[in-house]
């Protein structure tokens, strides 16, 4: 035997209203959490650059270059630039030297020797010397080359400096 | 009754509640989330609440570098809540762990840095720096991202306008030539390049680079051409070279040719001296009866100009070299004369009154 409930019409309204709100709380919920669903992230890992950043400084030394490495006084700078590469920085300045390849190569071995700087090369040709050295987590590159340009000039020195 | 007049409370409330209901889906929909701790429920990926993000200073590495490593998430800090995140750099060989670098426990607010230096074990090829949870909600989730360490080696590339010849310095010396180099497997640092001079062209400037491990420079250079010089006597030199001009064409002996070198730089030839060659013409012999001959040449003469029969002329060649003439003999010419007769009545030459009295009588004049 079936018995038929008889919803009265406030208590029918009230009925859909629930309804209602539950689904709209239902759907609000539903954005909700999409909403604080960030994107996937991407792991970031910095590309190897060989295309380093580089600034010039004109005939002044370059920032950050060691004030302890010695530089001829009144000589002509013909470059000075540094190279940002991702954990390194290269800074490097040229200039034209009134001392010969072979007393600037003296000097700076005495100068690398005499600042604990570990020597890893030396070259010495008839008009290129060089020098590498490392110290802690620095790198140095003294070439000497040959160079008469000018009146006075015998050599041209090229420092680099790498630190890392 | 009581269900009725809930009902009925209800009903006669519906109308407040359905305002506060849609304030609070107002409040649900536009309100940011204020969230002070993530959850994470999958790897990197997104949380309920929050997502995780690493990231390396670089990559590759050297084997001996320093390695950075960084957990944060954006846009809230991170904390985590029961349990504690765990950082480990480690290698796999075949997608199988193996030898930690590093490991430690975490906590508090990201972001998390971890540095370590990869030292042994650490090998070449791919290794991971991961995050987990080590315990409470997430626990066993890992988040891991991988890293290369390669050889501290890449490759020098040399290239250069024209034929010609540099040197490359740095960690190891590499001399070269040609119009390019490829130089692999050489050890990171900084390296110079020195070019040396090609004649007629100006030279590159020197560079300085830095070679990264697993990495690669270029060296490029350019040799412009400079401006040939014309030369007086035809055709021209190139710049940098020199040539031997002469004062005069040619210069008359005991003279010497005087000469001076020119050099062409960038189509201005230095001097002024203008003629390509020079020659020294010898000097001529003056004769001694007059006149001159050549250098080279000779001519006979004789010791006297004449002679008296039987007597023979006497000759010799007089030989001129370079206004030096050989031999002493000075006469042009010689005459033979024939020889006299005495005492035929004719007082000839070469008789004289004592020798031929009967010829060349003495007339005595008598005051």
């Amino acid at each position: 035997m079936e018995t038929e409930t008889v919803v009265p019409p406030h208590k029918k309204k009230f009925l859909t209203l629930i309804v209602l709100v539950v689904v709209i709380i239902f759907v609000v919920l539903v954005v909700n959490q999409k909403r604080n669903v960030a994107p996937t992230p991407t792991p970031q890992v910095a590309e190897l650059s060989q295309e380093p950043q580089k600034i010039d400084f004109g005939t002044n030394m370059p920032t950050d270059f060691p004030t302890d490495i010695p530089v001829e006084k009144g000589v002509k700078v013909e470059q000075s630039y540094s190279l940002n590469y991702a954990g390194q920085k290269q800074l490097t300045i040229v200039f034209l030297s009134t001392k010969t390849v072979k007393e600037n190569y003296t000097l700076y071995a005495d100068f690398l020797k005499k600042q604990n700087w570990n020597i890893s090369n030396k070259y010495e040709s008839a008009n290129v010397s060089s020098l590498y050295g490392t110290k802690e987590s620095n790198d140095i590159n003294v070439t000497i080359s040959e160079n008469i340009s000018a009146a006075g000039v015998k050599s041209q020195v090229s420092i680099s400096v790498l630190k890392k | 009754m009581m269900k009725l007049g809930h009902y009925n409370l209800s009903i006669k409330s519906s109308r407040r509640i359905s305002s506060q209901v849609f304030l609070l889906i107002a409040t649900m929909l536009f309100a940011v989330p204020n969230i002070t701790y993530a959850e994470v429920t999958q790897g990197c990926s997104p949380t309920s609440s929050s997502y995780v993000v690493q990231s390396l200073d670089r990559n590759p590495y050297n084997a001996g570098d320093t390695i950075t490593a960084t957990l944060y998430s954006p846009p809230q800090n991170l904390t985590t809540r029961g349990g504690g995140w765990v950082v480990s750099i480690y290698a796999k060989v075949d997608g199988v762990t193996g030898q930690y670098f590093a490991t430690g426990e975490l906590g508090g607010k990201t972001p998390w840095t971890v540095s370590t230096q990869l030292v042994a074990p650490a090998g070449l090829g791919q290794h991971y720096v991961e995050f987990g949870f080590s315990s409470g909600h997430g626990a066993g989730v890992r988040c891991s991202i991988p890293f290369t360490v390669v050889s501290p080696s890449g490759t020098i590339n040399v290239s250069s306008s024209i034929s010609s010849s540099w040197t490359i310095t740095g960690p190891v010396t590499i001399p070269g030539s040609g119009t390019s180099q490829s130089s692999p497997s050489q050890p990171a640092g900084a390296y110079t390049i020195t070019w040396n001079p090609v004649a007629g062209h100006t030279t590159p400037p020197s560079q300085s680079l830095t070679l990264i491990s697993g990495g690669m420079i270029t060296f490029s250079g350019t040799y412009t051409a400079l401006a040939s010089c014309p030369l007086p006597w035809g055709g021209s030199i190139a710049s940098g070279n020199s040539t031997t001009a002469y004062q005069s064409a040619s210069v008359m002996s005991p003279l010497a040719c005087t000469s001076q070198s020119r050099l062409c730089t960038n189509g201005t030839l230095a001097g002024t001296y203008a003629n390509q060659n020079c020659s020294v013409i010898p000097a001529t012999c003056t004769l001694p009866w007059g006149g001159s001959i050549a250098s080279g040449n000779s001519t006979t003469a004789y010791q006297s100009a004449s002679v008296m029969s039987p007597l023979a002329c006497t000759s010799q060649s007089r030989l001129c070299t370079n206004g030096t003439l050989t031999g002493t003999y000075a006469n042009q010419s010689c005459v033979v004369n024939p020889a006299s007769v005495c005492s035929n009545g004719i007082c000839e030459a070469g008789e004289n009154p004592l020798t031929c009295p009967q010829d060349c009588k003495v007339k005595i004049k008598q005051f």
